[in-house]
């Protein structure tokens, strides 16, 4: 012990860590290094000076031939990009101390070249585990998640000039991520960021494809709840981070003792983790999150970096849950309304694919006669999504919409009322026909099966 | 001492050619009866200095400075009195029509652009190159296209 104390070298004035910016690290850790004393008048003047060299020659390989001058803001783009990409070497520095100390002993154009060799060796990184999410992709209908990661980085790819503008991030990242920092830019950011998507990816490949949409769609419920605009499945179009409300919910779920993999949390589940987390503080919040995490982890096989990935999440989590602790935890706890399991088993009628829908729709309009025709839409449809795709592309009278609605099951039925929000107002014609339809059909069936229906649309609300 | 890149910064080895390259003009200009004194090659330098920073630009290759000096110095119109300060204006004009021009017209094309039209239609009048000669070539650029033979 005594002897590690002996051995152990101290900095004198230590560079302020918390003062150091990720995307502006160059600069921070110059001046921090000035104030603290690390770097003279004189240090500072030879990197002005070195930089402005490499800067120079650089400025002189971007313009044509024949032109000796450029605007201020495109040399400021420049000198911005060189000196990103030396605080990208800087940065692997064992500490900032010895990141100045090498500022201040080697010619900055050398160390600019070290960092194109480190943003080089990002990319191909970065590659690597884009290639390898793009084949592992998890099959969600929000329409951020995938076109991020395909057509957002596939344009950052192609579009990325290291050279000049290493520091630009070229693409917006409109999926956010729940560890999402943003604190980085360029190759670094776009490191980070797929590193982190693809333990989210990960983890949600874990769970069924199904179980995640049902469980998403309970934002609606929320939305509804807070008095907001929405469509249906509103998931699919905003930009929400799937992966929170997943591992909240498993973690719920854990804590419960239940199958996680259902993704189907109660008001009853939610009351555990919130007697659980009654009184703690937030460092107690991390911990108690932490060790559900591992617990988790455990049972899912995940890789380390996942693992690693999960515990800071859980961290996000514990400050998200503590900030709103006193209101609800409902906001990322999502709970199914329908305890009696009619809305979620009602997906138990698969959905035809588009190629089978296809099919079935041309052998529909060929049949000339009407009862033919019914008699195959009551044969092949019996999803309430194929019902309603159905009524709208064969434009149905309302006698026929009753005809066939007598083949679809209660719970299918059921997912139809609710989809057409009925006895709610409804916005587009084809919606408000259907819901009248639906009404009419609603008022017509015998006294005791009406009480029956709104009992079970009340529990989905 | 904060940490603050000045793109304007220049080296004093680079500050001492830039102003020797300007002095070694002195036996090309005297065969026009022009002598640079050091004096008029500071104020030269110094109004390169200022040009390039009023019109948003920074300079890393030749000197535009010594080229316009060498090309005009054989104009009727600039004499040993008037070098330095037609200089300066020509500089201005030279970094605006770039900045205008959007780097379109290389700085020779450019600068043989202006000495014909200083010695031709301006007749020697730096507000005439700047309103008229300068100002249509920004208008042939952006809707005509430069056309080499301008040069």
């Amino acid at each position: 012990m005594r002897c590690s104390m002996e051995n152990r070298i101290d900095i004198l004035n230590p560079i302020d860590r918390s003062r150091l910016k990720g995307n502006d690290y160059f600069r921070t850790l110059v001046n921090e290094g000035a104030e603290k004393g690390h770097l003279s008048d004189f240090d500072i003047e030879k990197i002005q000076t070195e930089l402005i060299e490499v800067l120079h020659s650089l400025c002189k390989t971007v313009c044509e031939k024949g032109n000796s001058s450029m605007k201020t803001e495109d040399a400021e783009e420049i000198a911005n990009s060189v000196m990103y990409t030396v605080s990208v070497l800087l940065k692997k520095s064992p500490s900032p101390e010895s990141a100045l100390e090498r500022l201040k002993k080697e010619p900055v154009g050398i160390l600019f070249n070290e960092g194109r060799q480190e943003i080089v060796s990002l990319l191909t990184k970065a590659r690597g585990k884009w290639a390898v999410i793009c084949k592992e992709l998890f099959e969600t209908e929000n329409v951020y998640y995938a076109s991020t990661v395909r057509e957002g980085m596939k344009a950052f790819f192609q579009n990325y000039n290291y050279e000049i503008a290493s520091h630009k991030n070229i693409i917006t990242c409109d999926y956010p991520l729940c560890e999402d920092k943003r604190e980085l830019d360029g190759a670094e950011f776009i490191y980070q960021y797929l590193s982190s998507f693809k333990s989210e990816n990960d983890f949600l490949n874990k769970f069924s494809q199904e179980a995640v949409h049902n469980l998403l769609l309970c934002i609606d419920s929320d939305l509804e709840k807070a008095g907001l605009y929405y469509e249906k499945c509103a998931y699919k179009n905003l930009p929400v981070n799937i992966f929170i409300y997943v591992f909240a919910c498993a973690l719920a779920l854990e804590l419960a003792g239940k199958d996680f993999f259902t993704l189907c949390l109660t008001e009853s589940d939610v009351k555990i983790i919130k007697d659980e987390l009654k009184g703690k503080t937030y460092s107690e919040a991390v911990t108690f999150f932490d060790k559900l995490t591992e617990s988790l982890c455990s049972k899912l096989y995940l890789c380390e970096e996942t693992e690693a990935y999960l515990k800071k999440c859980a961290i996000v989590l514990a400050s998200e849950v503590t900030c709103i602790r006193e209101k609800a935890l409902t906001g990322i706890f999502l709970v199914r309304k329908s305890e009696t399991g009619i809305t979620l088993e009602a997906d138990e009628v698969r959905k035809l694919s588009d190629s089978e829908y296809r099919f079935i729709l041309s052998q529909i309009n060929m049949c000339q006669d009407n009862e033919k025709k019914l008699s195959l839409i009551k044969e092949n449809i019996k999803n309430a999504d194929d019902f309603s795709d159905i009524v709208k592309d064969l434009s149905l009278t309302r006698a026929d919409i009753y005809l066939c609605l007598s083949a679809l099951d209660m719970a299918q039925c059921l997912k139809l009322f609710k989809r057409y929000n009925v006895f709610s107002y409804c916005f587009s014609d084809e919606d408000r026909f259907m819901k009248d339809v639906l009404e009419g059909y609603i008022s017509s069936v015998k006294e005791k099966s009406k009480d029956t229906i709104m009992k079970m649309l009340s529990l989905m609300r | 001492m904060g940490f603050y890149l000045d793109l304007y910064t220049r080296t004093a080895s680079l500050q001492k050619k830039e102003f020797d390259d300007i002095m070694s003009l002195n036996e090309k200009t005297k065969q026009h009866n022009i002598v640079l004194t050091e004096e008029k090659v500071q104020y030269i330098i110094d109004s390169r200095k200022s040009a390039l920073s009023d019109m948003g630009r920074i300079e890393f290759g030749e000197n535009t400075a010594k080229k316009i000096v060498e090309k005009f110095c054989d104009s009727p119109y600039i004499n040993k009195y008037n070098i330095h300060t037609v200089t300066e204006k020509l500089l201005e004009i030279f970094y605006y029509t770039k900045n205008e021009t959007d780097d379109l017209i290389k700085d020779d094309a450019l600068i043989n652009y202006m000495y014909k039209a200083f010695n031709g239609e301006c007749k020697g009048s730096v507000t005439l190159l700047y309103d008229w000669a300068v100002t249509k070539l920004i208008h042939d650029v952006h809707f005509r296209g430069f056309n080499e033979a301008d040069k």
